[in-house]
């Protein structure tokens, strides 16, 4: 180590988030009413205006973050986005066959609007008023998010953990915060352990879900009109199907599952790739418990459920918290020795997709 | 005026403490130490705090400031935006109870009558503007599954089933594309008395309903009210009204509930969703027009519908819980009104 680093004590700067669930609240009510008062077109501020709340209730070291995206640009998104989506459906309808190229053309699209979507969301994410960037060359995007995926079948599902890996890989190699490059320090094997460890518990639950309903659906079978949603003229007739208690229990067990995997899953890989991220000589430290995570999740479920939605401000802050609370910067410099990059303009056409389709590919 | 801020000069990201003045020309300078820069109030973007945040000052060199006195804010604030400013207005309605109330009555009351009234006759409009073959896609293997599953040949003789087919005729000879009609005969222990539509045209009657029919017309009535649900194109609405709420759902939710876990329940909960109560009226409505016009009683249907109600008896009271199928009296009266 140079003289330098041992020069300066490394700090534990937590990362906080200072929202609350009330005054939020107020916030998106208020968004909503002019979303539905313009019929939809304030959609694009309300949803810049909900992201800057989280951005700037969120602290580093007395600093907040800030979200700097241009409404207008997001409406243009959306604006293409219907577009798109018309098309998609009109050929569908009128020449189905031309969906096939449709989906071709997808699987080289997709990656495309992945890698403009992280620039677009980098480029307006600033911390004291230097941006944050992304780059990455689109055969790379195209390798993580197609190329390996075609795999899939031929190694049954044995390179998924690789794949998202490789994901998380591109994802953290390609920011930038000013001049100074981030970069990721993992090897693939531990999400190996990740999945394994969760498909045993998937299993083990799946298991367990599906015996109870096995017992007490024992005399019970579908309903052969709920399967092809014909209409029958004699509703009244007790059909031979599953009576609507058993089939709320399935509904549910079903989103609680699926509940219960994503959030378990997103907690490992949150802490495995936070704890491999580094920034120059500064890196992270996230302890989020999995099973924490899973109770906020199926807790903040069926708050929204029970509340009929009321209760989704609260939720989001709940979230936000934790997460926060999970994360540590180890800096062993100042954080003010960060410099700005010269940004050069580029053509924005596709940045805004990836915020209109909301794709999950943060951490 | 003045007030305490941090300044970031757009170069590094280093955190400097600085006195914020408001000159008397209405200029800003930015006094660090004996230090002083001046801006003119064109020179620089004032954004609003949202929530408890701190303001913040994009300076045109690509400076910045945060401050958080209030008081500060809203004199440059009423400065730098005089007369009507929307961020403003926003950030007072974010703040008084009144008007958060409203944006709640407005909007529930906003989502209930886009459910009940917006998304049908969307979905409606959206029905009848894509292609007829369409619906092919949706019941084409749908009746080969049936078979398998529930259904027998039908036993009823070959005279009674022609009667039947030439009454089908006529209903189907008065629409604009009869081809696209089919009538099956089944026989079904599971189902009893019973007959539905296929979304492509298809139409299945079962055995137990021929014979609890006492006059050929009540066949004949039935048979015009699967007609009607066709007609109407019920199943593509059902499913787009379906879709429409799915996406609402979560743009309301957004990123709390995982859309992932939504859509692998999804395909139960669109295969339980039976017609609702509207569609029921309508095929009804369709029948009632059709007896009408050959000169028969829409009595046909009502005492069809009463006969099947008894016939199923009342022992599941449960599945009137859930179903949207509405209560058969009413039906009736609707009928024979």
């Amino acid at each position: 180590m140079n003289s330098q680093e041992t020069d300066y004590q490394a700090r534990r700067i937590p990362l906080v988030f200072t929202g609350n669930a009330k005054e939020y609240f107020n916030i998106w009510i208020i968004n909503i009413l002019f979303t539905i008062v313009t019929l939809g077109v304030y959609y694009a501020w309300a949803k810049v205006r909900n992201h800057r709340y989280f951005y700037n209730h969120t602290y580093v070291d007395n600093s907040s973050f800030d979200y700097l995206a241009n409404p207008k640009t997001l409406l243009k998104g959306w604006a293409i986005a219907v577009a798109v989506f018309l098309i998609y459906n009109l050929l569908n309808a009128y020449l189905p066959i031309a969906t096939i190229p449709f989906a071709i053309l997808f699987m080289f699209l997709l990656p495309w609007v992945v890698l403009k979507s992280l620039m677009f969301r980098a480029k307006n994410t600033a911390f004291r008023s230097i941006r944050f960037q992304f780059d990455k060359p689109y055969g790379e995007a195209w390798l993580a998010y197609v190329g390996i995926a075609i795999l899939i079948p031929f190694t049954l599902g044995m390179i998924i953990p690789y794949m998202i890996y490789r994901q998380k890989q591109f994802y953290v190699d390609g920011h930038r915060y000013g001049t100074a490059l981030f970069r990721y320090t993992g090897q693939s094997n531990r999400f190996y352990g990740i999945y394994l460890k969760t498909s045993l518990f998937a299993i083990l639950i799946g298991s367990m879900i599906a015996m109870l309903m096995a017992l007490a659906s024992s005399s019970m079978f579908f309903d052969p009109n709920a399967m092809t949603s014909p209409s029958m003229i004699n509703n009244a007739e007790p059909s031979p199907g599953l009576p609507p208690l058993m089939f709320s229990a399935l509904f549910a067990s079903i989103i609680l599952f699926n509940l219960f995997l994503v959030s378990y899953l997103q907690a490992h890989i949150f802490n495995i790739v936070m704890n491999h991220a580094q920034l120059e000589n500064m890196h992270f430290e996230s302890t989020m418990n999995p099973w924490t995570m899973v109770w906020i999740y199926i807790s903040n479920t069926f708050a929204i459920v029970v509340s009929l939605g009321l209760l989704v401000p609260w939720s989001r802050i709940r979230l936000a918290r934790y997460r926060a609370s999970c994360v540590t910067l180890i800096a062993n410099s100042e954080l003010d020795e960060f410099v700005a990059k010269q940004v050069k303009e580029q053509n924005a056409l596709g940045e805004e997709l990836g915020e209109i389709f909301d794709l999950d590919i943060g951490l | 005026m003045q007030c305490q801020a941090h300044f970031y000069n757009g170069q590094s990201s280093t955190q400097v403490s600085v006195n914020l003045f408001l000159n008397a020309d209405d200029s800003l300078s930015v006094m660090r130490d004996d230090q002083r820069q001046t801006f003119a109030l064109n020179e620089f973007e004032l954004q609003a705090p949202i929530g408890q945040s701190s303001a913040k000052l994009f300076f045109n060199t690509g400076a910045s400031c945060e401050f958080k006195d209030p008081e500060f804010f809203a004199h440059l604030d009423q400065l730098k935006h005089p007369g009507f400013n929307f961020t403003r207005l926003l950030r007072r309605m974010e703040k008084s109870w009144p008007y958060v109330v409203l944006a709640l009555v407005v909007t529930v009351i906003s989502v209930w009558v886009g459910v009940n009234y917006g998304l049908p006759s969307v979905a409606k409009s959206i029905a009848f503007s894509i292609p007829a073959n369409t619906e092919q896609l949706l019941s084409d293997k749908t009746l080969a599954t049936l078979d398998r599953l529930f259904f027998s040949e039908s036993n009823i003789d070959e005279n009674q089933k022609q009667k039947i087919r030439d009454g089908f005729l006529q209903i189907i000879n008065h629409q604009e594309t009869p081809d696209k009609y089919h009538l099956e005969f089944r026989y079904s222990e599971k189902m009893g008395a019973n007959a539905f539509a296929l979304p492509s045209g298809t139409i299945v009657i079962t055995d137990d309903l021929i014979k609890l029919a006492e006059h050929e017309n009540e066949i004949i009535a039935v048979l015009a009210h699967e007609v009607g649900h066709v007609h109407n194109r019920h199943a593509l609405r059902q499913i787009l009204q379906d879709s429409f709420v799915f996406v609402l759902l979560t743009v309301i939710t957004g990123d709390v509930m995982s859309n992932a876990s939504f859509a692998s329940a999804l395909p139960i909960f669109l295969t339980q969703a039976k017609f609702s109560r509207s569609f029921e009226h309508e095929a009804d409505e369709f029948a009632k027009h059709y007896l009408q016009s050959q000169g028969l009683s829409p009595q046909y249907l009502a005492d069809m519908l009463s006969r099947l109600d008894k016939h199923a008896g009342s022992d599941d009271k449960e599945t009137s819980f859930l179903s949207t199928h509405p209560a058969t009296p009413d039906r009736i009266k609707r009928l024979v009104q």
